[in-house]
């Protein structure tokens, strides 16, 4: 008597995308440059359905990186130091859909995640440490800045003479702050029945609709063209 | 009256350590039970083993039973105890697990299978009964420390959960969201539920409650009804007060030696802006309290006065750049954690070129034992304890050179005893250094603080403490004078 009610506001599911990531990972170190430029675009179609904002925001850094990349390819010699950025330029270039298609799945809900993964058959622990992980992403960059401010309380900083002790100086309070997070989210978990054994149910409708077992159509499409490229 | 919980602990130990001893209790059906006592007395562990935390999360051995609803904790299969009992904890901000705050409060029911169409309806049930539906498509991290607290009560509702357990759920907040928190609770009470907090802060909870149990050194010192709480149970008890209305400040006016003035400084930062600057100066011998409701832009100023940030706009005496005021100030931040970046406590607090100059050595020692941080000098700031890290974090802004010290929220969950020693220690202080302190803590406030700076959407003010009792109260209850 309630369906009528419940709101359907998934649209795309995490599933779906999982899906999507496993495919891109198993080619896209093999697709021909046509392929890679559709799961581009593909990738950038999902991410506007999702995230609009955060689609220009994307696009226009990969606008940048595109074109610096282009613009040492043309004008350095590529060895040395100037090699090594540029390698690791190239590899983010290439793994571009695959980051967009992870942008996607942090913006899903912790809970939808987990059932999605626990539907998947997968060992709960794992389940809530993938979500637990997408969860705190955007907590760690408001940790970073905090660390930042504590530094310049004590009137401490970054040194490139000592770069052990620069690193140590932000890891440390970051890994302490991860444990303490963990055992209150622990907490948090453990009383709201996470261990409790029965089927579980999700808040966000996560059946899958036509546009899901389309994501995964076009991930097969995608898939099938780069292993006929390679026969 | 049935009874719905009966504790009977002969002994609970961890790693060797008692932490508990002869705890025995029953609570009937719809009471209310305050249970208090100074900072490792064992409220939390007591609490722990009552919501199954313990030994499922924590070790430890208990000789001892505890049923909950007619039947021993150990009975219930892994997480059902969870249809039964609810949890509210006491940091706001780690506590949660969603993003969005209907799904926070749906988890519960998703993880013991409801189904959808009904769970739907629950979470808006309960998150209307808190008042918070409209806080439904909110993202958790955005709202406010007492929104986050509703939504923790909220989704205790969603299974229709008998007993709820709070472990300090005031410390974070501010004097409004405690008064919110006061008529939820009593809201809850009249619905029948059975609450169980475990709390310092104990003004807001002294006409609610029905006993409050006292545990010192893991065992029950006593048992009090609400008559009984008196000021003389306070006083030999070393507990907070009972009823903040009384307070009384008890400090002397400053000096008339200006050291520190502050002029047209406006609170700006991303976007926010308070309408009218700060104008201030301090003198010395003086400690003035900085107020004002949640997200008015307190931290921002101290981070503005501090350096931390950029002004905008104004000047202060000690120091236009913010490199020139971040030497000059010395700050507590309030998520002190962050301020700590060395292996041990001592290291923390004697730097390299201090480690042969006596007098500086001296007077560490001087401030670790007053502070009562004397035996935990070797250990990593990391590890201790929340109010242990609070007073190391004020230590080392004491024990920086500087013209001006600012301290935010330094007591915010600390028993009366510790929160005694920060006072005197401010008080001390402040012979030498002004000091500015950001707290919500009325009785700080009055046993430490001369004047007060009130700060508001309609103008900014400063007023002595003392004589100004009642105002001061009246605006932490309408954020304006």
């Amino acid at each position: 008597m309630f369906v009528d009610n419940v709101k359907r506001k998934i649209q795309i599911k995490p599933i779906s995308i999982g899906v999507l990531m496993v495919i891109y990972t198993s080619i896209v170190f093999f697709s021909t440059m046509l392929v890679y430029w559709l799961m581009l675009l593909f990738s950038f179609v999902l991410l506007i359905a999702v995230k609009k904002k955060k689609s220009i925001s994307l696009f226009i850094f990969y606008i940048i990186l595109f074109g610096l990349i282009s613009l040492v390819s043309s004008k350095c010699t590529i060895s040395g130091w100037i090699g090594s950025i540029y390698t690791m330029g190239l590899i983010i270039l290439k793994l571009f859909p695959l980051w967009t298609l992870a942008v996607i799945l942090s913006s899903f809900g912790t809970s939808a995640i987990i059932y999605s993964l626990r539907s998947l058959q997968l060992p709960i622990s794992l389940c809530i440490g993938v979500a637990i992980f997408f969860r705190f992403i955007p907590e760690y960059r408001a940790y970073l800045s905090e660390i930042n401010e504590g530094l310049k309380t004590r009137n401490m900083g970054l040194s490139i003479i000592r770069p052990i002790h620069s690193l140590e100086i932000y890891l440390v309070p970051m890994i302490y702050k991860a444990f303490e997070t963990g055992e209150i989210l622990s907490c948090a978990l453990i009383t709201k029945g996470i261990e409790y054994d029965c089927k579980k149910t999700s808040y966000e409708d996560l059946s899958f609709t036509w546009k899901d077992y389309g994501i995964i159509l076009v991930g097969l499409v995608f898939l099938g063209i780069t292993i006929w490229k390679k026969l | 009256m049935e009874k719905i919980i009966k504790v009977d602990i002969e002994n609970f130990s961890y790693g060797g350590e008692t932490i508990l001893q002869d705890i025995h209790f029953s609570v009937e059906k719809g009471e209310f039970i305050v249970i208090t006592g100074l900072s490792g007395c064992g409220k939390t562990s007591l609490l722990r083993l009552l919501n199954g935390l313990i030994p499922n999360l924590y070790e430890g051995n208990i000789n001892g039973e505890i049923n909950i609803l007619g039947k021993p904790v150990s009975d219930y299969k892994k997480g059902e105890i969870a249809k039964y009992v609810g949890n509210v904890f006491q940091n706001p901000n780690d506590q949660f697990f969603a993003k969005e705050v209907e799904n926070e409060v749906a988890l519960i029911g998703e993880n013991m299978g409801m189904d959808r169409p009904l769970l739907h309806k629950r979470v808006q049930n309960a998150l209307q009964e808190i008042g918070i539906a409209d806080l439904k498509n909110k993202k958790v991290r955005e709202i406010s420390g007492g929104q986050k607290q509703k939504v923790a009560i909220a989704s205790t509702l969603v299974f229709d959960s008998e007993i709820i357990f709070f472990d300090e759920p005031s410390a974070n907040l501010d004097y409004k969201a405690i008064n919110d928190l006061e008529k939820i609770l009593k809201y809850l009470k009249e619905q029948g539920k059975t609450i169980i907090i475990a709390e310092h802060r104990l003004s807001y909870l002294s006409q609610l409650l029905n006993r409050l149990i006292l545990l010192k050194d893991g065992k029950i010192q006593a048992i009090f009804s609400s008559e009984e709480l008196t000021a003389d149970v306070k006083r030999e008890n070393d507990l907070r007060s009972f009823n903040n209305q009384n307070l009384k400040s008890t400090m002397e006016d400053p000096d008339n030696y200006q050291m520190i003035s502050i002029e047209d400084v406006y609170v700006s930062n991303k976007g926010y802006s308070l309408k009218e600057p700060v104008n201030f100066t301090l003198n010395l011998g003086e400690c003035m309290a900085l107020i004002g409701e949640n997200g008015i832009g307190k931290t921002t100023l101290a981070k503005e006065l501090t350096g931390l940030i950029p002004m905008r706009k104004g000047k202060t005496s000690y120091g236009q750049s913010t490199s020139s005021r971040l030497s000059n100030v010395a700050i507590s931040l309030q998520n002190c954690s962050n301020m700590f970046f060395c292996e041990t406590v001592e290291k923390e607090l004697i730097p390299k070129d201090k480690n042969k100059d006596q007098q500086y050595l001296a007077e560490v020692k001087k401030y670790l034992i007053e502070m009562e941080l004397w035996d935990k000098r070797m250990l990593n700031p990391h590890d201790l304890s929340g109010g242990e890290k609070q007073r190391l974090a004020l230590l080392i802004a004491f024990l920086k050179d500087s013209k001006f010290i600012i301290l935010d929220e330094p007591t915010a969950g600390l028993d009366y005893r510790r929160m005694v020693l920060v006072a005197d220690a401010i008080k001390k202080k402040i012979r030498s250094t002004p000091v500015m302190l950001i707290t919500h803590d009325i009785e700080l406030m009055f046993q430490t603080c001369n004047t007060v700076y009130l700060l508001s959407k309609n103008g900014n003010k400063k007023i002595n403490v003392r004589g100004n009792e009642f105002k001061i109260l009246d605006f932490f209850k309408q954020n304006k004078y």
